[in-house]
């Protein structure tokens, strides 16, 4: 696409009516160029006002009241947000269900066996460097 | 008593102050919901757009940029972009043309721009719409208020996509000449 062709396509690119491939043309040659970007500009300053072209219809009146209720469920809701987002106090024991408890055991115990495990071991060589010392008992 | 400015109303929502949105609400919501009734022909639809409308505002006031415009065209053009998504969703309904200035209380756009003193754009460009062909206004129309593109009003009115193309560009190139001889001067963001 020529720099002709690029500048034909400035007002539909302001408009929002350019489909993909012609945008992304766009969209790369627009910084190199300093006169497309000020047209670009006229564009879109004309362009933001069209919503003025809208027919004017009244806002039914219920509406103010329905957004108070909104920002209040809202409040509602970052209240409740807010609070389980707080640091909660640690939980104890009693509040943990059966299950973990005895799952929160199972390390310590294996933990306790295998100490008792060596120091019965412990003991056994000992007591049989113990026996050889003394002849063996005879 | 001067209204209190749209800036001002803007930081106090960034506060937390729903009052300040509520004046908002009370000022623009007609406006609002003219842009949504006009994509979504749809009374319920189109006070949902509304509501959802300032919602955002609350929500997001701080994207707000004087800088780059005025507050009443941002705040349409996020009803606009709401209601568009709304009509794609829905995907029942066709989009319609030849509706624009058809208004059913004349004066509503008149008296609500002219807080903002926009008024005299509307007339100016109610005149440059109305000197384009209307098969010109009609697919600035569909671009406009449905998302349309080339493509997509080429398939919907059956038509080739070299006649959109060109009618879309002559439109708008006429309505830029037009807008640039006509307008008013705009007033600025901090009026």
């Amino acid at each position: 696409m020529n720099r002709e062709e690029l500048l034909e396509r400035i007002p539909a690119y302001a408009l929002g009516a350019l489909d993909e491939d012609e945008r992304a043309a766009v969209e790369a040659w627009l910084p190199t160029d300093p006169e497309a970007q000020r047209l670009l500009k006229e564009y879109r300053e004309l362009v933001e006002w069209l919503p003025l072209a809208a027919p004017a219809q009244p806002a039914p009146s219920h509406l103010q009241a329905d957004l108070r209720r909104r920002l209040n469920e809202q409040r509602g809701e970052t209240a409740k947000t807010s609070a389980a987002d707080e640091p909660r106090p640690a939980l104890i024991p009693p509040t943990l269900p059966r299950p973990m408890l005895r799952r929160d055991w199972i390390p310590l115990m294996l933990g306790m066996a295998a100490a008792l495990v060596v120091l019965f071991a412990a003991l056994l060589l000992a007591a049989a460097g113990h026996h050889r010392r003394t002849g063996g008992g005879s | 008593m001067n209204p209190v400015p749209e800036l001002k109303l803007l930081q106090q929502i960034q506060t937390g102050d729903e009052e300040a949105l509520l004046t908002l609400h009370t000022r623009y919501a007609s406006l609002v919901y003219s842009v949504a009734y006009r994509i979504l022909n749809d009374r319920m639809a189109a006070e949902e757009v509304t509501q959802d409308t300032f919602l955002r505002i609350w929500n997001k006031a701080f994207t707000f940029d004087p800088d780059k415009g005025r507050f009443v065209t941002w705040l349409l053009t996020v009803a606009r972009r709401l209601a568009i998504d709304h009509f794609r969703h829905q995907q029942r309904r066709e989009p319609r043309t030849g509706l624009l200035f058809m208004d059913e209380d004349p004066v509503l756009w008149e008296n609500t721009l002219a807080t903002d003193g926009s008024a005299d754009l509307r007339r100016t460009l109610k005149s440059a719409l109305g000197q384009l062909q209307p098969e010109q206004r009609d697919l600035i129309e569909l671009a406009y208020f449905y998302g349309m593109t080339h493509s997509d009003i080429a398939e919907q009115l059956d038509l080739p996509l070299g006649t959109v193309k060109t009618r879309i560009r002559l439109g708008m190139q006429k309505l830029r000449q037009i807008w640039l001889a006509d307008a008013p001067v705009k007033p600025s963001a901090d009026d």
